[in-house]
Parts: C-alpha cells; sequence; structure tokens
C-alpha cells in the first residue's frame, strides 16, 4: 500500500515537471521594440476600426447611447493598454526609438479622437457626427502609416 | 399535455441556460480572429457535455443522489478531496466571472460603471437562492437567456456570404496571420467554455432538487440532447457574428460591449435590447447555477444537509458556503481586476480541472451497485472514454499552450 501511495507520489511529481518543463521549453522570446510596437498598434487599430462601428450605430439610431459610451469607453481602455506598453519599451538605438515615437503619436491620436467621440456621443459635441467619424477615420490611418515593418 | 409542456418547456430552458459569460466572450474573441475555423471545437464540446450531462442526470434520477455524495463514497474522502479542491476553486473563479458578466451586461443597459453593479448584482443573485423556488428560478432565467437566439437572428440579416462561412467552419486550419499555438489555445478554451465543469454538479444536483427519479429519464434526455445542441447553435452564431463583421476589419474583441455591436448593426436598437435582456439573464442565470455548485459540492462532500427544497434554516452550512463564495467574488471583482479576463482564464482552467469532473463520474455511472440496470450502454461508455482521452489532452496541454502563447495574445 505504501509503494503504491510512493508510486502514485512519484508519478504525480514526474508529471508535474513534465508539465513545467514543456512549459519553460514553450516559452516566447524576447520580443524586438518592433514587434511591441505593431501588438500595441494593432490594438489601436482595432480600437478605431470599433469605434468607428459604435459612432455609426449611434448615428444611425440602430443602437442606444448607452452601449456605444461603453464600448468607447472599452475602447480608451484598450488604448490605454497598448499606450501603456510601448511607454515601458527602452529602445535600444535611435532606429527603435523612432519606431516606439511613432507608435506612441499613432495611439495618441486614436485615443484623442475616441475621446471626442465619447464626448459627441454623451451629447456633449451636438450634430458633428461626421466629423468625429472623420477623425476616427484618420486616426486608424496614422496608426496604419506608423506600423513598423517585422521580420 | 402537461408532460409535453413540461419537456417543452425543460428543452427552452436548457437552450437559455446554455450560455454563460465564457461561451460568450469566448466565441466572440474566436470568431473575430479565426472566423468558423474553430465551430468543430463548439460542436465537439457540445456532445461531451451532452454525454456527460445526461450520465450525471442519471446517476442523480436512479440513485437519488447528487455527484459529490457519491465521488467521496466511491473514490474515498482523499481522493474525492483532491477532486473537490481542483474543482471547488473552478468554480468560484467561474462564479467571479459570471458575477462580473451580470455587471458588464448592466453596464450596457445604464452606462453606469460595472464597479457600481457588482455589489446589487451579487445580492440579487444572494436573494434569489435564498428566496425563489428552484424550479422558478431556473425557468425564469432559462427562458429569458432564449432571447439570446437574437445573436442567430443577427446572423441571418448580416447577410453574410454563406459560401465564404462554409469555407472557414470546414478549413480546419487558422486563418492568416494567426498561428497554430494559438489556434489551439484558443481550441482549449472553447472546449473548456462549452465543458465547463459547474454545467455538471448543477444538472445532477438540480436532478435531487425536482426529485427525478427513473421515470423522468425521458426528459432528462431530451433536455440534455436537444437543449444542449441548440444551444451550441447559438455559440457558433455568436462566433458567426464575429466572424462577418469583426474579421474583415481586424477588430480583436476584447469586451462585452462589442459582441453586441454586430447585433445593433443587423436589427437595430430592438434586437440589441432584446439581447441585453439575455445577457443579464444568461451571466444571472449562470450565477445562480455557480453559487448553488459552490454550495452543492462542499455541501455534498462533507455530508451536511443540502439543497433548496430545504428551508435555508434546515441547510444553514450550505447556504453560508453560497454567501462566503459570493463575497470572495464581490472581493476579486472590488479590486478593479477585469472580468473579461477573468473570463479567459476561467475557461481555460476549466479545461485544466476537467479530467477531475468527468472521471468519476464515468465511473460512479458504470457502477451496479448504484445504478443497477440503468448502468452506461457500450455505447455511452464508448463516448466516455472517447471525450476521457480528449479532456486528458486538453487538460494537459491547457497550461503550456497558455504560457507559450501569452494567453492566445
Amino acid at each position: 500500500m505504501a509503494s503504491g501511495r510512493r508510486a502514485l507520489r512519484r508519478a504525480v511529481v514526474g508529471a508535474a515537471a513534465l508539465v513545467l518543463v514543456a512549459a519553460g521549453c514553450s516559452a516566447p522570446p524576447p520580443q524586438t521594440t518592433a514587434v511591441i510596437v505593431q501588438d500595441a498598434l494593432e490594438e489601436g487599430e482595432s480600437a478605431a476600426q470599433t469605434a468607428i462601428l459604435a459612432v455609426d450605430l449611434l448615428a444611425d439610431g440602430r443602437a442606444t447611447v448607452a452601449v456605444t459610451d461603453t464600448a468607447l469607453a472599452d475602447t480608451l481602455g484598450v488604448l490605454s493598454g497598448a499606450e501603456g506598453s510601448i511607454a515601458r519599451l527602452l529602445p535600444p538605438d535611435p532606429e527603435a526609438e523612432a519606431v516606439r515615437a511613432a507608435g506612441m503619436d499613432a495611439l495618441g491620436e486614436v485615443t484623442d479622437a475616441v475621446t471626442q467621440a465619447r464626448a459627441w456621443a454623451g451629447g456633449g459635441l451636438p450634430g458633428e457626427a461626421d466629423r468625429v467619424r472623420a477623425d476616427l477615420e484618420a486616426a486608424a490611418d496614422a496608426v496604419e502609416q506608423a506600423m513598423p515593418e517585422t521580420p | 399535455m402537461k408532460r409535453i409542456l413540461g419537456v417543452a418547456l425543460g428543452i427552452l430552458t436548457a437552450i437559455g441556460g446554455f450560455l454563460d459569460i465564457g461561451d460568450l466572450v469566448t466565441n466572440a474573441v474566436v470568431g473575430s480572429r479565426f472566423g468558423l475555423s474553430l465551430a468543430w471545437v463548439v460542436v465537439v464540446g457540445v456532445v461531451g457535455i451532452c454525454v456527460f450531462a445526461q450520465m450525471s442526470g442519471r446517476v442523480a434520477a436512479v440513485s437519488g443522489r447528487a455527484t459529490f455524495e457519491i465521488i467521496r463514497e466511491r473514490l474515498g474522502p482523499r481522493a474525492a478531496g483532491a477532486n473537490l479542491a481542483g474543482s471547488f476553486m473552478i468554480n468560484l473563479l467561474t462564479l467571479t466571472a459570471e458575477v462580473g458578466g451580470i455587471a458588464l451586461a448592466l453596464q450596457l443597459a445604464s452606462s453606469v460603471e460595472p464597479r457600481l453593479w457588482i455589489v446589487p448584482a451579487a445580492f440579487a443573485v444572494w436573494l434569489v437562492i435564498w428566496r425563489v423556488k428552484f424550479s422558478i428560478m431556473e425557468n425564469v432565467t432559462g427562458l429569458l437567456g432564449l432571447t439570446l437566439i437574437g445573436f442567430a437572428v443577427a446572423l441571418f440579416l448580416l447577410g453574410p456570404d454563406w459560401g465564404e462561412l462554409t469555407a472557414q467552419a470546414t478549413s480546419l486550419a487558422p486563418p492568416e496571420g494567426e498561428d497554430w499555438p494559438v489556434y489551439w489555445f484558443y481550441a482549449v478554451a472553447l472546449f473548456g467554455a462549452a465543458m465547463t465543469p459547474y454545467e455538471v454538479f448543477f444538472f445532477s444536483s438540480g436532478a435531487v432538487e425536482e426529485r427525478w427519479t427513473v421515470k423522468e429519464l425521458g426528459q432528462s434526455r431530451a433536455n440534455v440532447l436537444v437543449g444542449f445542441p441548440l444551444g451550441g447553435v447559438l455559440s457558433i452564431a455568436i462566433a458567426g457574428c464575429a466572424a462577418v463583421v469583426f474579421l474583415p476589419v481586424g477588430v480583436q474583441v476584447s469586451s462585452l460591449s462589442q459582441i453586441v455591436l454586430p447585433v445593433a448593426l443587423a436589427g437595430g436598437t430592438l434586437l440589441l435590447s432584446l439581447i441585453i435582456v439575455g445577457l443579464v439573464a444568461a451571466t444571472f442565470g449562470a450565477a445562480l447555477e455557480t453559487a448553488l455548485s459552490s454550495g452543492y459540492t462542499i455541501a455534498q462532500y462533507l455530508g451536511w444537509s443540502w439543497g433548496k427544497f430545504r428551508r435555508p434554516a434546515h441547510a444553514a452550512r450550505f447556504h453560508l458556503t453560497m454567501i462566503v463564495a459570493l463575497l470572495v467574488a464581490v472581493g476579486v471583482l472590488m479590486t478593479n481586476v477585469d472580468p473579461i479576463a477573468i473570463t479567459e482564464y476561467s475557461v481555460v482552467f476549466s479545461a485544466v480541472a476537467l479530467p477531475l469532473t468527468y472521471l468519476p463520474i464515468l465511473l460512479v455511472a458504470n457502477d451496479r451497485e448504484y445504478m443497477g440496470e440503468h448502468v452506461n450502454g457500450r455505447v455511452t461508455n464508448a463516448f466516455g472514454l472517447v471525450y476521457l482521452v480528449i479532456v486528458l489532452a486538453a487538460s494537459l496541454a491547457a497550461i503550456p499552450l497558455m504560457i507559450a502563447t501569452g494567453a492566445g495574445a
């Protein structure tokens, strides 16, 4: 009975070690500045597209103010996370710093546009749906242009 | 006639009650990134939950006892205790995600910050558990949850390219830009969401609550074998809506508010309002089920008096367990942790804990001492064994895949 228990314990420890080794072996390699900026900008682009859809739906009377406001607030949360991941970077050279700065600028533009969109949705900027949408589209374009090339 | 109505009601509530925050979020995330290329996982998961839910319902109906009572008796206190620890922790995580889900759904209706909804939501869950009859609780949330059929309606109204969706569903490979490890990570997450352990605890304990006997086995089978697959169709519809609206423009779903935008696009404010009612009902219903499951598992393991069919004063420790579980969920959510992140982790950790839930059920359902002539047949056992292998593979792969992919990032 005791040897059976020992064998079971060994099997459990062995299995746990195997899982940890597998997990350790499969840990992703460190990412470069360009890859991190690209990921953040993809989130920014996704946020801008979400905001455009939310604004269009409210402008067309297909969504409620509460849903649009919540979608835009959630979008700001995503942008905050994306900006944070770029802001925490320590670029190793001027070229990488330029990539980081361009990424920050583009995400800042989206954040400004979404903030304006939220003010419009809440009734703070009445009758400016077209301008709000145009700003969001311009911000989405800026993100696309700031997208670095990655290997 | 009364019997037919009972069966119909059971099926409808099974459809409406099938979806929870894990299914809603995971299917939308997957749809926005992989289209319908992971729809096959929903099919595999739904068949799996059907196999084991009808098994656990049969065990309860034949023996008159719920899963954990028998697991402890059959496997002994130590093995059952390890089982309980794992299952309870996953259930607590799921409960936290569901209470957070109610708050997020109410934010969509009110625009009020979700943190302000957490305490009222948890209080409402407790109040319903304390005061409302089991059958009323189950039927009301299940029937209101049926409004989530709006996702299927929205998919049709969006007028998708059905050929393209079919091509995605039959491709069984990640689309361009996504890699295989992430594809498999989400496959495991979807599988975990479809086969969440609390569903079988609730199903078997619910059978005891409603005093099912062998006479109700047919109804139990109908609920599971018709209701759950139709619930699975709604899961695929959610993924389909996200695939049609978000995949082409590269939007990654990361919030509940995004999930309803395709519905608004397709059906305007009327369909949107119905879906929000459905979201509140689905998350509230699942919060009730997970809160009850926390009480069921602990009370059944420790041999305490349990069940909503008893007055709270006669099942005090059962009710206390649920109150503590709800307080823990509220405490976690009040730290401002993202409920969607909790949901994503809960479905992955559900996948890790699946063997703890499903292996004992398979053992008990084959034990003539409990089941008499109602032990599993060959076909059920064949399905059960195949699923045990799948469940084990998903369980072992979940953590390494989560680390390797940065939780699907």
